[in-house]
């Protein structure tokens, strides 16, 4: 689980047109609440190390970034951003190395690659991404290697694009970028990425050429192919939050603080442009609700892999409603397959192949139905399944 | 103390197939929404047990019902001594509390039927002849509603989230569902606006807006959280005997010294609000939270939006768009690459700009290499260029790092000089409107080309000078410093790797840095060696 510590909640310097945060910054009817002695108060009662989140976290003023690190060194030894790297400057860099900030940056490619992150105008748009490029080459310079988010879409991944979105994946690896996270664009109704979405063959294809890279890259991982493989293997302890068993009520693999220090939910599930305040007690409708619904209805009845998927975000749901499974389905199915068959090949038994996988289907069902959770790792453990 | 109002004195597990008690989970719409709202809730909750209670003791009602926590049963038995009312359990069933984070953190709730105590034969009798016709009588049902309740008890609909929203969502036409109980129920209640209605169900078979302009009274939506004028399950949102009734309890909260309690309930029973359910999961939204349940039934797929503002919008044949336009606004981008516009896609297919080979002739392993080094060079000096003026790359390329000084501010105009006459003519392509400005040669002819004054800024390579005789390259030197007020220099990555580091390029290129450059710079401010 992570704590995304959102001080100015979805503002941002740039429009990215298949941002899911459009629909609530659209739809806000007044700035968000700012105080630093509710955020530092909040993230006290959490307890848990955070992550500076937005909207854009570059936008927070100097003096309150440098004593939200400096708080999340004492407490935790270590801090996090994930930002879009437009705004990072020269004492940005000196921060992240005083506080121990590990840096993530959402960039989608070099140039024309990154344009779907619009910035206003194109000038501005390829000013941002060569500032977010340059800060990149920066901390890698500096030792301070970032992760990259990298969304996968038309404007990156279709036909040619996706060689040469290879190529800067290539060069990310020579100067030491070391993680990648790769994402699914997500359509939504109330932003502009409808036409930006790749279909499911393009995103199986993408995905796949993307995983036969990293073969050629050593030291470079793809989060994305190693999570999944887990999954099979019933190693979930470490898996992000898009393979647990997401409530949008009260989102579990990522809980929100906001400005104000108030408790918000993931913006993955926010579709009607309202950002809903997490719920007290988790559920597990959905996911009961999927296994026991035909796929052609929406939901995963009879599918081999939904232990591992659950459904996978009810923020890519189909239709934008969070009952329904991913609108993703199709890819991740033929991404399980690979790694199913390769595992099989390697002579370990994935779990979806397991004789014992509607045993453990039965079990977490009924752990849903009483408002209980339990890894994989821990219930084919408890239940004696080999997969693990 | 934790009472929850629902008028419908049943046994648990009878005689509904599935009886639904437990609260449903709720999510707040923010802080200043949960901060504002949970008060009035509790205020208005406390209201309408108090007007709910009076209206027994008056006898103008014979029966109710309330939830109750364990540890508030002496609470309620001393409201209803005073009363004269009785109490008669009707079961009991655990379940979390709502503002519990703990799933293991049940608690027990009893449910009462509540009773003058004159009439308790009455009730004794119909809940003993599970009698559902003549409960609902006795807790004051209009006859369309205890009608139309008992038909989708029958079958098989849930309570009590399910329910209320198809007895609400009944106004906008019985074809909306496919349930025989409320198909029936519409029509028995005859008050469904079938015009109105069919031109909102054009919006698809599984979709119903309420097109009706009922009063605000009748929407049911927030029932399960006790949050409603009308007591009991109304039959539609049209239903009149439901919107009498309801106004009336208003009006009599009012009389009862609860004014401010009852225009709270009218605020929020004005909400714009959805009802959906779908394989299973029943969700209601408004604006200020949502609530979502399991539902026994998965079929069929049921949308019902409550809109008054839309209302007459969708009457005067605005389609079912119209009346959730105000969640879908249009974000006005004017984004190359906006989704669904042909232009739009067709930008994305064109040629990128990433497309130049000439990344080796540069110092570079790959384009990616060259230009992430020229955005570094850019990034390291922007808060020099910032400043404005006019500025040379001595070795411009296809014109990318001119690009990106020229996005800096429009305060700097931009000059650029190749010895590749292939990479000017790319430069001239990406910057047309400096075409005159981008010149093939060397820096040999540089003093020719500079501006009246001089230029503000030259950008030089140093390694570019390496290979010149000594003679040759002292002269190029005081060609670019004669021009430029002030030269900057940076490294390709092979320079970086023949000479260690920048200062050891610059020192073998007859360079100093002005000031010692950070080990990270791949850029600086140079001046002659003497």
């Amino acid at each position: 689980m992570s704590v995304e510590l959102r001080p100015l909640g979805d503002r941002c310097n740039i429009q990215c047109r298949y941002c899911y945060q459009e629909g609530t910054r659209h739809a806000a009817a007044a700035a968000p609440r700012y105080s630093l002695p509710g955020m530092l108060a909040a993230l006290e009662e959490l307890g848990e190390p955070f992550v500076l989140f937005g909207g854009e976290a570059l936008l927070v003023r100097d003096e309150d970034l440098e004593t939200l690190f400096a708080y999340g060194l004492e407490q935790h030894g270590i801090n996090a951003i994930q930002t879009n790297g437009a705004l990072i400057e020269a004492h940005h860099i000196d921060l992240f190395r005083r506080y121990r900030v590990r840096v993530g940056i959402s960039l989608d490619g070099p140039g024309e690659l990154n344009l779907a992150r619009w910035a206003g105008s194109a000038g501005r748009t390829r000013r941002a991404t060569a500032r977010a490029e340059a800060a990149l080459d920066r901390l890698c310079r500096e030792g301070l290697a970032p992760s990259v988010i990298v969304t996968l879409h038309r404007g990156n991944a279709a036909g040619e694009r996706l060689a040469l979105l290879a190529g800067w994946i290539r060069h990310l690896h020579a100067i030491g970028v070391q993680r990648v996270r790769l994402h699914l664009l997500e359509v939504d109704t109330h932003n502009d990425s409808q036409g930006l979405r790749l279909n499911d063959a393009e995103n199986l294809h993408a995905l796949r050429s993307l995983r036969q890279l990293e073969s050629e890259l050593p030291g470079l991982r793809f989060d994305l192919f190693r999570e999944m493989r887990d999954m099979l293997l019933a190693r979930d302890a470490v898996s992000s939050c898009v393979w647990q068993a997401c409530d949008s009520y009260a989102t579990r693999g990522v809980r929100g603080v906001e400005g104000g220090g108030e408790r918000s939910n993931c913006g993955r599930t926010h579709k009607g442009g309202v950002a809903y305040l997490a719920a007290p007690r988790r559920g597990y409708e959905r996911q009961l609700a999927l296994y026991a619904t035909p796929q052609e209805r929406g939901g995963c009845a009879g599918c081999r892999f939904f232990l591992m998927c659950k459904g996978n975000c009810p923020g890519t749901a189909l239709e934008g409603d969070w009952r329904l499974r991913s609108e993703h389905c199709a890819t991740w199915y033929g991404l399980f397959e690979d790694l199913e068959t390769e595992l099989a090949a390697a002579g370990e038994q994935p779990l979806s192949q397991s004789p014992r996988r509607a045993a453990c289907e039965a079990e977490l069902t009924a752990l849903w139905q009483a408002g209980l959770d339990e890894s994989l790792q821990s219930l084919t453990r408890r239940l004696g399944v080999a997969a693990a | 103390m934790s009472l929850r109002l629902l008028r419908l004195p049943l046994a648990i597990g009878a005689p509904a197939p599935r009886l639904q008690l437990a609260a449903p989970r709720l999510a707040w719409a923010g802080r200043v929404m949960q901060a504002t709202w949970t008060p009035r809730f509790e205020a208005v909750r406390a209201a309408l047990l108090a007007v709910e209670l009076e209206q027994l003791a008056q006898g103008a009602i014979s029966a109710s019902a309330v939830d109750c926590l364990a540890g508030d049963v002496s609470a309620l038995t001393a409201l209803l001594r005073p009363r004269e009312l009785a109490a008669i359990p009707l079961g009991a069933y655990a379940a979390a509390p709502p503002d519990s984070a703990d799933p293991a953190a049940v608690v027990l709730n009893y449910r009462f039927a509540l009773v003058r105590r004159e009439r308790l034969p009455l009730l004794v009798e119909a809940l003993a002849a599970d009698d559902l016709e003549r409960l609902l009588q006795l807790a004051a049902f209009p006859a369309c509603c205890r009608a139309a309740l008992v038909r989708a008890l029958a079958a098989g609909e849930d309570l009590p989230l399910a329910i209320h929203a198809h007895g609400a969502a009944s106004a906008a036409g019985p074809a909306s569902w496919d349930s025989p109980a409320f198909s029936a129920a519409g029509a028995a209640s005859g008050s469904g606006p079938a015009s109105a209605a069919s031109s909102a169900l054009a919006a698809g078979p599984a979709a119903a807006v309420n097109a009706a302009a009922s009063p605000i009274e009748a929407n049911a939506l927030l029932q399960p959280l006790g949050i409603a004028a009308v007591a009991h399950v109304p039959c539609s949102a049209a239903c009149t005997a439901s919107q009498a009734l309801g106004c009336e309890r208003l009006e009599r909260g009012s009389a009862a010294g609860h004014a401010q309690a009852m225009a709270h309930l009218r605020a929020a029973l004005a909400w714009p609000a959805s009802y959906s359910q779908r394989n299973g999961i029943a969700e209601v939204q408004t604006a200020a939270l949502r609530l979502v349940q399991e539902s026994a039934r998965r079929e069929p797929q049921l949308t019902y939006r409550w809109h008054p503002a839309a209302a007459a919008s969708i009457a005067a044949g605005g389609g079912a768009d119209a009346a959730v336009a105000d969640r879908t606004a249009d974000t006005g981008s004017a984004s190359p690459i906006a989704a669904g516009h042909s232009a739009g896609v067709a930008a994305i297919a064109a040629d990128t700009d990433l497309d130049n080979p000439a990344a080796a002739d540069y110092g570079f392993a790959s384009l990616h290499a060259w230009r992430m080094r020229q955005a570094a060079v850019v990034w390291e000096q922007s808060r020099r260029l910032r400043g404005g003026g006019s500025f040379i790359d001595l070795a411009c390329g296809d014109g990318y790092l001119l690009q990106l000084v020229e996005a800096e501010t429009r305060r700097l105009s931009v000059f650029g000089l190749d010895r590749s006459e292939a990479q000017i003519a790319r430069a001239q392509r990406r910057l047309p409107h400096r075409s005159l400005c981008l010149r093939h040669g060397d820096i040999a002819g540089l003093a020719a080309q500079a501006p009246a004054g001089g230029y503000d800024f030259a950008l030089l390579r140093p390694e570019d000078l390496l290979p010149l005789p000594e003679p040759e390259r002292r002269h190029s030197l005081r060609t670019v410093f004669g021009a430029a007020r002030q030269v900057l220099a940076y490294a390709s990555d092979q320079a970086l790797r023949r000479h260690g580091s920048l200062g050891g390029l610059l020192t073998a290129a007859g360079l100093a840095a002005t000031r010692t450059p950070a080990a990270a710079d791949i850029s600086a401010e140079v001046q002659p060696l003497p």
